[in-house]
């Protein structure tokens, strides 16, 4: 029942609305392999064509070059409900004049469904999305998390092989947010559908899905698992974008066979001598006896840990965790270095990720 | 709401006020008590139920209003299926929908008198385009359109569902394109074709602005005059093409009877009231987002 998805070298261009003369690359040549089965998430700041890549795959954009594929076939010309493929939208799109019963057998009618077949089946994902009690009810009388999941319903309703959810959280508040995203992996999972969700949340995206594609400017920068994005970024944009705090960045320097960071070596390196941008994540940092000097700004606790604004010499700032055993308050001058394994190099002129030291 | 905010609220509420006062509630006042004067003119008063009786026992008045009645329950229902069509081509156009809509909204804003004086010859017996088409496609002989008892109204009608056409398909354009595109979008994912999302989608979500276009359109055919009076012309009343308002101005006009002229207002008043407390619940009733 479930599908592996892939994309390949798709390209979609728009029409500038302000000024058709130009065009506006929203997804720009990307080749994409979705595993079946897996809870994906496509991420990225808004603008990245993440989106309409999501909608490129459901069928409801059009796509300027490339071809899209389910498991082996071609779905690049295939008509939306012929994909197989349930959407859940940003506002979810319930229709306000039908109950919610009535929404989740939508699709079902059209498809010319038994009636009591259909009655039946309203009932089961009802019940998978726990809202057998609200069936009776009209869009407008539900939560925003109550109308999410008769959205997610409504596409599981027609048995799609794909569910494909376009910034599913968004409209939620924070704590339903929490237990949305647990809910939507909940489901993912009772049905093995493979689901693809797109999303600008790095938190959200690392929480719940199996895989990550992070997306920038229209182009895949890179796929895995939240541990190994997160672990091995490609690039200055990923390494940046995933994890909180954001990682801090260095303007570095390979000089004489090592990596200097304002005349702190930082580990040995055989190659030519030239600028390097250093990445080093908070926890990563400690206090030292050797490395850079500078004035602790603020402290807040998270519990376990403290998480420390540092103001360099240079004017940098710097966050830092702390573990609480360490004791350092605000106002204080503190010497910090990073630890070893867990200094990242990127190439200054593209951002491309060179080693880790 | 407090004291000082009334007395700060009331400067600006209250040109509009003296306005609506000396035109509109004023000669309401009046009218209402002129319609219980047994006497035909103003300057002297006799109060009495008699007005109202003669009115009800009056062939011409209920006949007119039997007309009113047809004309409004006709061409309303029909102005707005027709329009109802035109806006769905027009939303589904993207290139020169500015142009249609503008060609489609002419009508409201050329004068009734001019537009019918077209009609007129559209409606000629013997050298008309209606003649000519229906003699040609049906073999029909010549119909006497305007100068016939038996075909005025019908002409009347024609011509008033032409000219409410343009306002009704402005606005059924204009909440068409206001729904929210995602709607549609979700339609085609669930797989609806363009008549289930025509009849399931569009057409319910527009029910607000339809029942706001089927009373605004039915007080606007209960208050018909104009058509009746640019393409029949005075003597509609031998064409029984007469309405509620032709009636009044036949009162007033010809007859000078000040006071069934008012009776025969304050019971179209009533009516169109009446109107008005329906189109409250019939849009209280189609608002989906009252929970």
């Amino acid at each position: 029942m479930c599908v592996r998805i892939r994309l390949d070298d798709v390209t979609v261009r728009f029409q500038d609305r302000k000024n058709p003369k130009n065009e506006v690359i929203a997804v720009n040549k990307v080749d994409l392999e979705i595993p079946e089965g897996k809870l994906i998430c496509l991420l990225g700041p808004s603008g990245c064509g993440k989106s309409t890549t999501l909608f490129a795959i459901a069928g409801l954009q059009e796509l300027t070059e490339g071809k899209i594929y389910f498991r082996d076939k071609d779905v690049t010309h295939l008509d939306t409900q012929e994909r197989k493929i349930g959407l859940v939208f940003q506002n979810y799109a319930l229709y306000p004049h039908m109950t919610v019963a009535g929404n989740i057998a939508f699709p079902l009618k059209n498809a010319k469904w038994k009636k009591q077949d259909i009655e039946a089946r309203v009932l089961e994902v009802a019940t998978i999305v726990q809202i057998g009690d609200l069936l009776d009810r009209k869009p407008a009388q539900l939560s925003g998390g109550q109308q999410q999941r008769v959205a997610i319903a409504r596409a599981l309703a027609k048995k799609p092989e794909i569910l494909l959810l376009d910034e599913p959280l968004s409209n939620l508040d924070a704590k339903l947010r929490h237990s949305t995203r647990e809910e939507i992996k909940r489901i993912q999972k009772a049905t093995g559908i493979t689901t693809v969700f797109v999303t600008h949340d790095q938190e959200e995206a690392m929480t719940i899905s199996d895989e990550i594609v992070i997306m920038e400017a229209g182009n895949f920068i890179q796929q895995g698992k939240p541990q190994d994005v997160y672990e091995r970024p490609n690039n200055l944009f990923v390494a940046g974008f995933i994890g909180s705090p954001t990682m801090n960045f260095f303007k570095g320097r390979f000089e004489n066979g090592a990596v200097m960071v304002d005349g702190y070596r930082i580990a040995g390196h055989s190659g030519q001598d030239g600028p390097v941008t250093v990445g080093v994540r908070a926890e990563a940092i400690q206090v030292k006896e050797k490395g850079l000097l500078g004035l602790v700004e603020n402290v807040e606790l998270l519990g376990r840990e403290r998480l420390c604004r540092v103001r360099l010499e240079n004017g940098q700032e710097v966050s830092m965790v702390a573990s609480i055993d360490t004791l350092i308050e605000e106002e204080q001058n503190i010497t910090i270095g990073f630890v070893t394994g867990k200094v990242y190099l990127f190439d200054a002129e593209t951002g491309k990720a060179l080693a880790r030291v | 709401m407090k004291q000082q905010e009334i007395r700060k609220a009331l400067p600006y509420l209250l040109p509009a006020f003296i306005i609506l006062l000396v035109f509109t509630f004023y000669p309401l006042a009046n009218a209402f008590i002129q319609s219980f004067n047994r006497l035909p003119t103003p300057d002297k008063y006799d109060l009495s139920l008699k007005t109202y009786q003669w009115l009800l026992k009056d062939v011409t008045f209920i006949n007119a209003i039997r007309n009113t009645l047809v004309y409004s329950f006709v061409t309303v229902p029909i102005s707005i299926a027709i329009s109802l069509m035109i806006a769905a081509l027009l939303t589904s156009i993207q290139r020169l929908r500015v142009f249609f809509q503008t060609v489609y909204f002419l009508p409201y804003v050329t004068s009734a008198v001019a537009v019918a004086f077209t009609w007129g010859y559209l409606f000629n017996a013997d050298y008309g385009l209606i003649n000519l088409i229906l003699g040609h496609l049906f073999g029909l002989a010549k119909i006497p359109w305007i100068k016939d008892p038996q075909y005025a109204m019908t002409a009347v009608m024609i011509f008033g569902i032409w000219r409410s056409l343009a306002f009704n398909v402005l606005i059924l354009t204009t909440g068409m394109l206001s729904i929210d595109p995602q709607y549609y979008k979700a339609a085609r994912v669930d797989g609806a074709n363009n008549a289930t999302t025509f009849f399931k989608i569009t057409l319910p979500l527009l029910a607000p602005v339809v029942s706001y276009v089927f009373t605004i359109g039915l007080i606007n055919a209960f208050r018909v005059f104009t058509e009746v009076y640019a393409l029949i012309g005075s003597y509609a009343r031998i064409y029984n093409a007469n309405t509620m308002v032709f009636y009044i101005f036949d009162q007033l006009w010809v007859y000078k009877d000040y006071s069934l002229a008012s009776a025969a207002s304050v019971i179209l008043l009533l009516i169109i009231l009446v109107l008005t407390g329906f189109s409250r619940w019939l849009s209280r009733k189609t608002d989906y987002n009252a929970s």
